[in-house]
């Protein structure tokens, strides 16, 4: 028999159960519903060209960082030097805990024009070299979660593989080229699918180091999308609802981007571990 | 006001008292609301929100922190909420929930706290000392590690937060009929070290603030590790 505390307590847990499958729902809700809320007016700024940056910017981060990872995560786990694994994880968990508002701050600072400071007499960094700038923080940003998915990944591979494969004669590095690397590279492939999603939503990293483009009087929002979205708040307009409306435009944007690579992550490998 | 007129005053401290704020109102919130749906979910007493919790969790990915924010500022100015340290709160509880609800749901459905569960149901425990006792006393070590975690995440995550205080900041100014920015130092510290770094990001005390943030975060990360142990098991030597 079931108690009235027991009951209550079950009652909770299917409300909060609820509550967080809610919450995606009302946040696509309420960006859809600023959306249209201003669909009568004209953008002030076309998102073709952020659009294209973000696809080109997340798509060379996601394809680096998952690489590199994965390569981080067979080396430190596959060739036995104890060393290397010690140093590999110590290394990941620095990355970890560096936020990306200080990841952002060391590629403006990477950006910044000798001339900075002086005002008349600077010149504006070149676009390129922003751009190389975001796809290595947002690589950096990345490494860490594609190692972890690698490694359990790896740790998810039977003992008795690798016993097979050496008891044939194969060496460590044959080992992983030939046996492991096929049996993870769903993984690999939905890591970076996961990557992508990550970076493409990246704003707070990805603005600050576009705006040293800002020197040159270029519009903020046009880059990427989700500097777009930062552009408002650094705005201070008092429009911010029509701003916030065109923003969340931009909003569904990145959550059709984001749904699409977390969908091809799920086909590709549903139990992928990505923290 | 420009934003260079505004920093200039800015200092170490700022923004830790509202950051704290909004964090003391957050992480209980969610730890709360995550706990009951994950101890509900894994006890399958939640019916057909069971298979939906753990895919909002992978949805959760798909919905970027900054949309998130955006999705906060417009109600914010929609409702005229001009309070920063709850609307910060309510922009990590969103953020955060998902993901969180869906890692204590796998440490609550991993083999050992089923095995533990089991047992207590063969002796004859009430579902309710089940749900409270035996799983969270099992893996109380773990549901801290997700806490602080989960407090790293919502004192450091500015990509919500600078985009969500913007409905806040226009609510605010439009009340008050002027058209100045809004007190960068009394912003959340993420934030207003986002604002700082964009005007003045080789400032000394710019960089402190930034390598204050990173400290934080491992000195966290580092407790959780503690706490969980090695996520990454080693194999056996081969």
């Amino acid at each position: 028999m079931t108690g009235f505390g027991a009951k209550l307590i079950i009652m909770a847990g299917r409300l909060c159960a609820w509550l967080v499958v809610a919450v995606p729902v009302a946040v696509v809700g309420v960006i859809a519903f600023a959306a249209m809320e201003v669909r009568d007016r004209p953008a002030d700024i076309s998102y073709a060209a952020p659009v294209a940056m973000t696809i080109t910017i997340a798509a060379l981060a996601a394809g680096m960082g998952a690489t590199l990872g994965a390569a981080l995560a067979f080396v430190s786990e596959e060739f036995g030097w104890p060393w290397l694994t010690r140093i590999a994880r110590l290394a990941i968990a620095g990355i970890r805990a560096v936020p990306a508002v200080v990841l952002g701050g060391i590629g403006w600072m990477i950006m910044i024009p000798p001339t900075y400071g002086s005002p008349g007499s600077h010149l504006a960094p070149p676009a390129w070299q922003a751009v190389l700038i975001a796809v290595a923080v947002l690589t950096v940003m990345l490494i860490a979660p594609a190692f972890g998915a690698t490694m359990h990944a790896l740790h998810r591979i039977p003992r008795i593989t690798r016993d097979a494969a050496a008891a044939a004669g194969a060496a460590r590095p044959l080992i992983a080229a030939a046996v492991l690397l096929p049996l993870v590279a769903r993984t690999l492939w939905a890591a970076m699918a996961l990557g992508f999603a990550r970076a493409a939503a990246e704003a707070t990293a990805v603005t600050l180091i576009f705006l040293a483009l800002a020197f040159d009087q270029r519009p903020l929002g046009a880059v990427v999308i989700g500097t777009s979205l930062h552009g408002v708040a650094m705005s201070a307009s008092n429009e911010t609802l029509v701003l916030l409306g065109q923003a969340s435009a931009a909003g569904l944007v990145l959550i059709a981007f984001g749904f699409a690579a977390v969908s091809a992550a799920n086909r590709f490998d549903r139990n992928i571990s990505w923290v | 006001m420009g934003l260079n007129g505004v920093l200039a005053s800015i200092s170490i401290s700022d923004g830790i008292g509202v950051t704290f704020s909004a964090v003391s109102l957050a992480l209980p919130v969610t730890m709360i609301v995550a706990l009951l749906a994950a101890l509900s979910v894994a006890a399958r007493a939640s019916g057909a929100a069971g298979p939906l919790v753990r895919s909002a969790g992978r949805s959760g990915r798909a919905v970027p922190p900054v949309v998130t924010g955006c999705a906060i500022a417009v109600v914010a100015l929609l409702t005229g909420e001009t309070n920063i340290a709850f609307i910060a709160a309510a922009a990590m509880c969103a953020v955060c929930l998902p993901g969180v609800t869906t890692d204590l749901v796998e440490v609550f459905s991993s083999t050992e706290a089923r095995q533990l569960l089991y047992a207590a149901l063969a002796a004859g425990a009430s579902p309710q000392y089940v749900a409270l006792i035996v799983h969270l006393r099992a893996s109380v070590r773990n549901v801290v590690a997700i806490a602080l975690r989960t407090a790293a995440r919502m004192s450091v995550d500015a990509g919500v937060l600078v985009v969500a205080l913007a409905g806040a900041g226009t609510a605010e100014r439009t009340s008050a009929g002027v058209g100045s920015m809004p007190d960068v130092s009394a912003l959340p510290f993420a934030v207003s070290q986002f604002f700082a770094a964009a005007v003045a990001p080789g400032s000394h005390i710019v960089l402190l603030r930034a390598a204050s943030l990173v400290v934080f975060v491992l000195v966290l990360h580092a407790g959780a590790r503690l706490l969980e142990g090695e996520p990454y098991r080693s194999l056996p030597a081969q």
